[in-house]
């Protein structure tokens, strides 16, 4: 979690991550920044997120991120 | 229960409706027929400023029909008095609306129904748009929203322009083509469309009530007729019993020449083609036998006025500047 | 019926259908829909309507297919080890591919015969003409069904979210033909999911009360839009457009924004008529527009403009190509070298451009649609590019982002870039775009306001002020869904005696200040030839 948590600060360091559920919805994270994001957090935890994955939902919170995560991990 | 309550309170507000929609129609119709009064055609609505039952002849039609046929010279050579409720492009819904709008204040004898509106066709929603406006005119006129003013309000209709050529728009514009054969004998029939045939029944059974005799006439256009629609508008006569005059085939009776009488190579009649035209055409009536000759009769000076009019300005510059 | 703001749409055969569809009993309810559909269709493109027979049969076919590879690979999964399991994923997923591929190539494929046949002819012709190669092909005219750009996209998006898994291939053919062939969003949208729509088709509930009222709302605040605004803008706008020439900048710039207001009060208008008219059959429509133009930036104004359009390239085409393997390797190596910033920018911009030009294309064959498109692409990711530098420049002006100030510039900023991209949306062609743009800079002048010019083209003083007022009440609307206040509910919370008055007032509002009847061209359905 931390290291998500120092990945989405290295992307796009005005938010709180901790707290905020709306980071797709209110526009914090852009296309772009997700683009960075999905190549980064493949690379870290050494998974392959499918299209099929990238939805509002699984991106709106640091936590729905990390959920997604493992439930990658745990089918890999 | 509770759904009937609901039907109930739509059929309420559409009650509403209809009523508010009813009251505006004064406010928003034309308050009189004149240019800038805001009334459509206001050449075939002249009729409206015509004393109560003096119009014997009814002329119905699209532009053919107002190019091709003078009241004026009617009432000159018979002393038939005429109007001619023609207007551009006439779809048979319009037809039928000027058609019971000139027995509101008229009865004339006999309606002449000119063909060629027969085969302009058209589509259901213009159909119903138009039965829709007839219901509600405010749907006709609504576009007076910007000419409105405090006098609309009351809602006093006077209709006050006399219209000098009861509603003839010659011109003597000479435009032509060389010996046309357009009129080549065959037995196929151009159909007339569902529609057209629907307005065609309403409008015959429109006169019978009234006890005018339709006639159907055909006036000389290269461009819009032939034989085909000769037999399609022949049947249709043949189906209701209804005399049928085609000018196209009486080349001895209405000798047209096509080099000179027309204004558009064909496609209408210019000033000197419309007096061949209204020529036989007046002859045609009175043989009739059921017209009277109103000429000389006080209660008809003003028809006389308007002759005096006509013939200043027919003779000596173009008619109808309303094109 | 040419449009759904016909009289015969209004009030012939939508009240026919939610009576039949009322009358009958509920299971054939779906049935009621799909035939009206049908009718609907084949009033506006007869015999064509076997194009979205066949699509429909295909899409119903492939995904089928798609659902027995799956299941298949499923029953074969639990029976071999664990370490060949990657390698039959694999396979399987090779075989999905190309059905896929199949699936989505005959749709796209046409889509394109139908609609850009006459276009690439053209091009080659000139081509031809300009390698000096004696052979002119002959143009065909194809006739286009109604609405082939918008359910062709719902086919494939029906085709990839069975591939995906998302959703799993429907037997019922009635389901799928309504999900594809709804009357009220065949012609212009939205652009539907299947999870969204098809499931709520075909319950069959009876219409209810709020439902008929809401939607009817709905409807009307559409027609406003359309018949008030739309239609009494076209004559100035056709004129300009098409006599652009003769006028100064002045003129040009009213045109263009005139264009502008029509384009989203003939669009979301229609889309207010269509999501009503679904509401009365209970279907939630997605919604299209967010009012696009409080956007502060174009890729914003974008996200709420046309939604369902720009998700489907998001999902379709962004996603997938930035997310592909070359796209991410790229991605990791972008960011090593140029930094986190501009890193992913790289590949995102190989997506973007892929997704503006479909975006282009996809609402015409036409060299001006291309532009259109790139203008867009070019907008956007200079936006992407400059944000942080913009922001740093900003924090040294001492500027608040978040100040009233900046954010009206934003705002304005972006409806002036929004308007410059429409206006070459519109033109007659690339070149007059260009040149009316010229025109625009190098010519401007507000002399024409002065002498009387504007009052000219089509458009009086009152029409003006019709149009100055009807557009000042969607402002204020929009104003206050953007604050989440909902005018609507608002409305039919109030007492029955205000709440008609309300709607009274709106139905003669439309019925005097409507520009239809004699003198007026009503403007064509503008995106349902997209």
């Amino acid at each position: 979690m931390e290291r998500l948590i120092e990945i989405l600060e290295d992307i796009q360091p005005a938010a709180d991550y901790e707290t905020c559920t709306t980071l797709i919805d209110d526009h914090i994270l852009d296309s772009m920044a997700i683009i960075a994001l999905v190549a980064e957090i493949e690379d870290e935890f050494d998974i392959t997120i499918p299209t099929v994955e990238i939805i509002p939902a699984n991106f709106n919170s640091a936590q729905a991120m990390y959920d997604m995560i493992t439930r990658l991990q745990e089918e890999e | 229960m509770k759904c009937l309550k609901q039907i109930l309170r739509c059929a309420v507000f559409l009650a509403g409706l209809v009523l508010i929609l009813t009251v505006l129609h004064p406010i928003f119709a034309p308050k009189n027929n004149s240019e800038g009064s805001g009334i459509e055609d206001v050449s075939a609505n002249g009729i409206l400023s015509e004393k109560k039952n003096s119009i014997d002849v009814l002329v119905l039609g699209d532009s053919l029909s107002h190019t091709a046929i003078s009241p004026m010279m009617l009432y000159k050579d018979y002393g038939i008095t005429s109007y001619l409720c023609g207007s551009y492009g006439q779809y048979m819904y319009d037809t039928l609306r000027y058609l019971e709008q000139a027995f509101e204040n008229q009865s004339p004898k006999i309606v002449l129904l000119e063909t060629d509106t027969l085969y302009r066709r058209f589509n259901v929603t213009d159909a119903i748009a138009s039965s829709i406006q007839c219901e509600f005119p405010v749907f006709r006129y609504h576009d007076r929203w910007k000419d409105i003013t405090a006098s609309d309000f009351k809602g006093d209709i006077n209709y006050t322009c006399i219209n000098d050529y009861k509603g003839y728009r010659g011109k003597d514009i000479v435009n032509g083509i060389p010996n046309p054969q357009y009129m080549v004998p065959t037995d196929k029939i151009d159909d007339i469309s569902t529609l057209n045939q629907y307005y065609m029944n309403e409008i015959v059974k429109f006169c019978k009530e009234k006890n005018a005799e339709l006639i159907l006439v055909s006036t000389p256009s290269v461009l819009n007729c032939n034989y085909e629609r000769h037999n399609g508008i022949q049947e249709i006569a043949d189906k209701y019993g209804l005399e049928y005059v085609d000018m196209n085939l009486l080349a001895e009776e209405v000798p047209i020449d096509w080099e000179k009488d027309t204004r558009d190579k064909g496609d209408h009649l210019n000033h000197e083609g419309a007096k061949k035209v209204t020529s036989y055409l007046g002859k045609y009536l009175e043989d009739k036998n059921v017209l009277t000759d109103h000429r000389g009769d006080k209660e008809y000076a003003q028809w006389d006025d308007s002759l005096a009019i006509y013939m200043e300005k027919i003779e000596t510059v173009f008619v109808g500047t309303n094109e | 019926m040419s449009s759904f703001f016909s009289i015969l749409y209004v009030l012939v055969f939508l009240p026919s259908v939610v009576i039949l569809y009322n009358i009958f009993p509920k299971k054939y309810r779906p049935i009621v829909l799909l035939v009206g559909s049908y009718i609907f269709f084949w009033s506006m493109s007869g015999k064509l309507l076997v194009y979205l027979l066949f699509s429909t049969l295909s899409v119903h076919h492939i995904g089928l297919w798609l659902t027995n590879l799956q299941s298949e690979r499923n029953l074969k999964l639990k029976e071999v080890e664990k370490s060949e399991k990657k390698e039959l994923k694999g396979l399987y997923q090779k075989k999905q591919r190309r059905v896929v591929l199949f699936g989505v190539l005959l749709h796209i494929g046409i889509l394109l015969a139908v609609k850009y046949t006459p276009f690439f002819t053209e091009n080659i012709n000139s081509l031809f003409g300009v390698l000096n190669i004696p052979i002119t092909l002959d143009i065909p005219k194809i006739m286009m069904p109604i609405g082939i750009s918008f359910y062709t996209l719902q086919a494939v998006s029906y085709i990839f979210d069975v591939y995906r898994e998302i959703i799993s291939a429907d037997r019922n053919l009635l389901k799928i033909a309504l999900y594809m062939g709804f009357f009220p969003q065949i012609m212009e949208g939205p652009i539907c999911r299947y999870s969204e729509t098809a499931h709520i088709l075909c319950e069959g509930e009876r219409t209810s009360y709020q439902g008929l009222t809401m939607g009817i709302q709905r409807i009307l605040y559409g027609m406003l839009k359309k018949i008030v605004v739309a239609d009494r803008l076209n004559s100035l706008i056709k004129t300009v457009f098409d006599n652009y020439s003769q006028y100064d900048g002045g003129i040009i710039v009213v045109a263009a924004v005139c264009y502008t207001l029509q384009l989203y009060m003939e669009f979301s208008g229609t889309m207010d008529l269509v999501i009503g008219t679904a509401q009365i059959f209970n279907v939630k429509l997605p919604e299209n527009f967010r009012q696009p133009f409080f956007s502060k930036t174009v890729s914003e104004f974008w996200s709420r403009w046309h939604i369902t359009l720009g998700i489907f390239f998001k999902d379709y085409i962004f996603y997938p190509l930035s997310m592909s393997k070359p796209l991410k390797k790229l991605t990791t190596k972008a960011r090593k070298l140029v930094g986190n910033h501009l890193g992913p920018l790289v590949a995102g911009a190989v997506a973007l451009f892929c997704v503006w030009i479909c975006n282009g294309l996809w609402h015409g064959a036409g060299w001006n649609y291309i532009f259109f498109g790139m203008y867009h692409f070019v907008l956007i990711l200079t936006g992407n590019i400059v944000e942080p530098y913009a922001k740093k420049l900003l924090e040294r002006l001492h500027v608040k982002k978040k100040g009233v100030a900046y954010h009206t510039f934003s705002v304005v900023r972006t409806v002036i870039l929004v308007v410059i991209g429409e206006m070459f949306f519109r033109a007659n062609g690339l070149r007059a775009g260009m040149s009316m743009f010229k025109n625009m800079i190098t010519n401007f002048s507000l002399a024409s306001f002065s002498d009387g010019t504007i009052l000219t083209l089509g458009m009086d003083a009152q029409d003006f002020m019709i149009v100055g007022i009807t557009v000042a009440i969607v402002m204020v609307i929009s104003i206050l869904k953007e604050k989440d206040v909902s005018v609507r509910e608002g409305i039919a919370k109030r007492n029955l005696v205000l709440r008609w008055s309300i709607y009274y007032a709106l139905i003669i509002f439309i019925v005097i200040f409507g520009a239809y009847g004699r003198g007026y061209v009503p403007v064509d359905p503008i995106y349902a030839n997209f």
